[in-house]
């Protein structure tokens, strides 16, 4: 006689419904991240929130034949060896590195002696002599350890050049509002 | 969906949370990766000292006419400092182009022109003559050349033109030339106005080049700040 074996049909226990409800979640998280980060690689942070340092308000010098012309200048936190100080910076994209006079470096207690030399050719292929070391700013209660150079050229005085501020902060002339942005 | 069920169902929960793992660690590498790589560069970008140039290539032809050496600015400085020389026919990267510091060989030469080089002082240098050999010719310059350190105490002072060496160890003549006059002007000090402090006899005007000697005519290490020069 023949046995008939009834299959009955597989009732599944709460397992596989929450190893199933693992891998979902697992996945919905792993394509979150990944397209995060993957954009992040991709726009290098373009469309990250930028922090407002310092807003400055913009000055203008009265030049004979050309009227008000605005000037790149603003004022920053200066760390000395009497505390911070106040200094009016311009800024210089066309510089290298930011730049004091030779007279700073002891005020910010650096001995010009003992700071590393470079030859530096400047307007007119002159050449000048400047000593390298660092400064600290302060913005917006941010303290920041900049790179500059000390020199003698008497006509240059405070500059915010290329080398750890223009290739660190982004840098608004806001026409509209008549002020400078500094932005990280 | 059944099928999936008796899928999943086959392995445990261990073997799924392990596969999970594998497959999110060999995914995020790349990522991970890419990021630090990109954090680096940007974080390092305040840091970035020193300022260096690329070593330059010597490829020129040797000059024809004797080399010149002008002048040498600064006549003091340390390892590492840059000095400029001027003159004339140095060639343009002169092939087998060398210069020395006494008989050390001067390896890190940021630019060679034909009428202006600029060096580094080598670690391992002394107060010195600098010479340059390029091709038959060997061109000495008259002033050496002085380095100190970190460990140099003996100071000289220059202000209106009332030169004085403080701290002087072992000191027996200063020598000085002036701008308007290639001729060294000599005087061996003999008075101090203290034991710490030496003052040189005459005022002098224009310095362009200092050096100090011991009694045995060999150079001292001294410090100036370089405002004064």
């Amino acid at each position: 006689m023949e046995q008939v074996i009834e299959q009955q049909p597989t009732a599944f226990s709460w397992q596989p419904y929450a190893k199933l409800s693992f891998i979902v979640v697992w996945l919905i998280l792993f394509s979150f991240i990944s397209i995060y980060l993957i954009v992040s690689i991709w726009t290098k942070g373009k469309f990250k929130s930028q922090n407002v340092l310092l807003i400055s308000p913009m000055r203008f010098t009265k030049f004979t034949g050309l009227g008000n012309v605005s000037e790149p200048l603003v004022n920053l936190k200066l760390k000395t060896t009497q505390g911070y100080e106040n200094y009016d910076f311009l800024l210089d994209s066309g510089a290298v590195v930011s730049s004091l006079p030779y007279e700073m470096a002891e005020k910010m207690g650096q001995n010009l002696i003992y700071l590393p030399r470079l030859a530096l050719t400047g307007y007119g292929n002159a050449t000048t002599f400047a000593y390298q070391g660092t400064m600290m700013v302060d913005m917006a209660g941010n303290t920041y350890n900049l790179p500059v150079v000390f020199t003698n050229s008497g006509t240059t005085n405070f500059l915010l050049g290329r080398k750890g501020f223009f290739d660190q902060f982004t840098i608004n002339f806001n026409n509209l509002n008549n002020t400078i942005e500094i932005k990280q | 969906m059944k099928k999936i069920l008796l899928f999943i169902d086959k392995y445990s929960f261990k073997q799924l949370f392990f596969a999970v793992l594998i497959i999110t660690s060999l995914a995020m590498t790349p990522i991970f990766t890419s990021l630090s790589i990109q954090k680096t560069t940007m974080n390092s970008k305040a840091a970035g000292l020193p300022l260096t140039t690329p070593t330059p290539i010597f490829y020129g032809s040797v000059p024809k006419n004797e080399p010149k050496i002008n002048g040498i600015k600064p006549y003091i400085g340390k390892s590492g400092d840059e000095i400029v020389v001027w003159g004339e026919n140095f060639g343009d990267y002169p092939f087998g182009g060398t210069l020395y510091m006494g008989n050390i060989k001067i390896n890190s030469i940021t630019s060679w022109k034909q009428d202006e080089i600029r060096f580094v002082i080598p670690g391992e240098a002394t107060s010195s003559l600098f010479s340059i050999r390029v091709g038959n010719w060997n061109v000495i310059f008259e002033k050496p050349i002085t380095v100190y350190n970190q460990t140099t105490t003996t100071t000289v002072h220059v202000q209106d033109g009332r030169l004085e060496v403080l701290k002087p160890i072992n000191l027996k003549k200063v020598v000085v030339w002036l701008s308007n006059n290639d001729k060294p002007l000599t005087k061996i000090i003999e008075k101090s106005v203290n034991e710490n402090t030496w003052r040189f006899p005459d005022t002098v005007a224009d310095i362009n080049w200092i050096s100090l000697y011991d009694p045995q005519n060999q150079l001292l290490p001294f410090i100036q700040n370089p405002i004064e020069y």
